[in-house]
């Protein structure tokens, strides 16, 4: 080896000042990525009641059903998305099987993106567009760097809104009207989600919803964060680790304890159901739809030893990525709970990763890359 | 590995958050270490891709030669600081691997993700563009 080389980097690492470590910033971004991905969020039961209730009454959460169902109209399909490159591509599944597909070139490489019930949103990583009836709109810049624990798009499937976070605050775009709604905000750690007209963040003070027809901004409880967020519905974890979702009215009865174990969890758009994937002992995942009110599971024949529901498509159905065997290449499911069953969307994905480890070559609908284990 | 103090922090704080995500799967804890690493070098690499910062560094001053005294050993340092900045992200990141933490060629590549003969060419390439930038007498006892 080269001591002069060798010399030269040890004077300037040992010349180096580097500043302490925040313990607590690294905590607070892993705690998302955690609560996205295999989940350790601890919420407190007190704090989580809080925020939910505060939802409740605020009437922010969620979208009118006859409004939805206009949003997503006249689609009665599930529609299965992911990308590859500079490709969108879409399977269309109706109820007698799937009926077609199509793949767009969007001229930019997509890194992440999220689906709304009116187009995209998608990012390069430095640049961020929408996607809307074929059309491609420049709509922001990713501040600071990507990929990061920093930087996630939030969509809202049966709405129009999505979001992302600045250095200023955070940034809505409404896709039905193409306006951008800035809120100057200071401190915010992340853009939890959209729902409805909502948009949840968190801070160092808990979780605050932003009110984005009006501008203002309700604070709704300290603590860690929701995992989902859906017409008015939050799913929490409670200190002792079991996943539940508070009733939403006095009357109301909600079994607790839906799963004992870290994992994330998403509503489906009419919160009828909560799919939650947790990972298993041999690195993979499974994925098990409860009814949030009867604490009822569903499993899912997802005839994988790896399944992770990503996104609801539908009321009644769950986009799946699916390992068949651990040597397999990634597949797409788009499975039926209420039957329950599972049909193959997209067979194969390819071989997953990219030469340069950095994660797998196809992006889901999911506002981030999506990182296998183990990942840099 | 990115030659400026707050970025290089800024890397350090994203590569243990990854760390911290990653920690319940981790199963045996002395594997945080070798995560860690992997976690420090494929983001650097990823950040510096995604930034556009692939291309080659320019330095204003061109590298002098060295000499015995303090002064021009000075200049030495410093002229192959440059040009190790001038080196692309992935030359850059196996070069600090192999020669600052010392790691062997298997160890760089599990820290890099890729195969052993890419570190090799890696390595390769760095220490020939820092011969013709710095000349042979300055990276004296090459070894391969």
């Amino acid at each position: 080896m080269s001591e002069t080389l060798t010399r030269v980097l040890h004077e300037r690492a040992d010349g180096a000042r580097l500043g302490s470590i925040d313990v607590d910033a690294i905590t607070r971004a892993g705690a998302r990525t955690v609560r996205r991905r295999h989940g350790t969020a601890v919420t407190g039961l007190a704090s989580a009641l809080a925020v939910v209730g505060t939802i409740g009454a605020l009437g922010l959460g969620g979208t009118d059903r006859h409004e939805r169902d206009a949003a997503t109209s006249p689609t009665a399909v599930a529609t299965v998305t992911w990308a590859s490159g500079t490709y969108l591509h879409t399977e269309w599944l109706e109820r007698d099987g799937w009926s077609g597909s199509s793949s767009v070139d969007l001229g930019h490489q997509v890194s992440a993106y999220v689906r709304t019930a009116r187009g995209y949103v998608l990012t390069d990583g430095q640049q961020i567009w929408s996607y809307v009836d074929g059309h491609l709109s420049h709509v922001g810049t990713v501040e600071g760097f990507f990929p990061s624990s920093t930087f996630q798009l939030v969509g809202d499937t049966d709405g129009t809104l999505a979001a992302w976070l600045s250095e200023r605050g955070p940034v809505v775009l409404d896709l039905a009207t193409g306006e951008v709604h800035e809120f100057p905000m200071r401190g915010v750690a992340s853009v939890l989600a959209v729902d409805g007209r909502a948009v949840y963040v968190n801070d160092s003070q808990g979780v605050s919803a932003i009110d984005v027809d009006s501008g203002s901004v309700t604070p709704l409880g300290s603590g860690s964060p929701p995992l989902a967020f859906e017409d008015g519905r939050v799913a929490v974890r409670s200190s002792n680790g079991n996943l539940f979702v508070p009733a939403t009215g006095p009357g109301d009865r909600a079994p607790t304890g839906l799963e004992h174990s870290n994992g994330v969890a998403t509503f489906s758009p009419d919160a009828r159901w909560l799919a939650v994937t947790v990972p298993t002992s041999d690195d993979g995942h499974r994925v098990k739809v409860f009814d949030p009110d009867h604490g009822t599971p569903v499993m899912l024949p997802t005839g994988s030893v790896s399944a992770e529901g990503y996104e609801w498509v539908d009321d009644d159905t769950l986009a799946v990525l699916s390992l068949e065997t651990p040597s397999s290449h990634y597949r797409l499911l788009a499975c039926t709970v209420s039957e329950p069953s599972c049909a193959v969307a997209v067979p194969d994905l390819g071989e997953g990763r990219d030469d340069g480890g950095n994660g797998v070559r196809f992006v889901l609908p999911i506002g981030e890359p999506y990182f296998p284990y183990p990942h840099g | 590995m990115v030659g400026d103090v707050t970025l290089a922090q800024d890397l350090v704080q994203e590569a243990l958050t990854k760390t911290y995500v990653a920690w319940p799967r981790l199963r045996d804890v002395a594997n945080a270490e070798a995560y860690t690493r992997r976690a420090i070098t494929t983001t650097a690499i990823s950040w510096f891709r995604r930034k556009g910062w692939t291309a080659e560094r320019s330095t204003d001053r061109l590298p002098e030669g060295a000499s015995g005294d303090h002064a021009e050993g000075v200049a030495t340092s410093t002229a192959l600081w440059e040009a190790l900045q001038a080196l692309p992200p992935r030359q850059r990141v196996a070069v600090v691997l192999r020669f600052y933490d010392d790691l062997t060629e298997v160890q760089t590549a599990a820290a890099m993700g890729c195969a052993v003969g890419t570190v090799k060419s890696q390595v390769s390439s760095a220490l020939t563009k820092l011969r013709a930038r710095l000349g042979d007498d300055l990276l004296f006892e090459v070894k391969p």
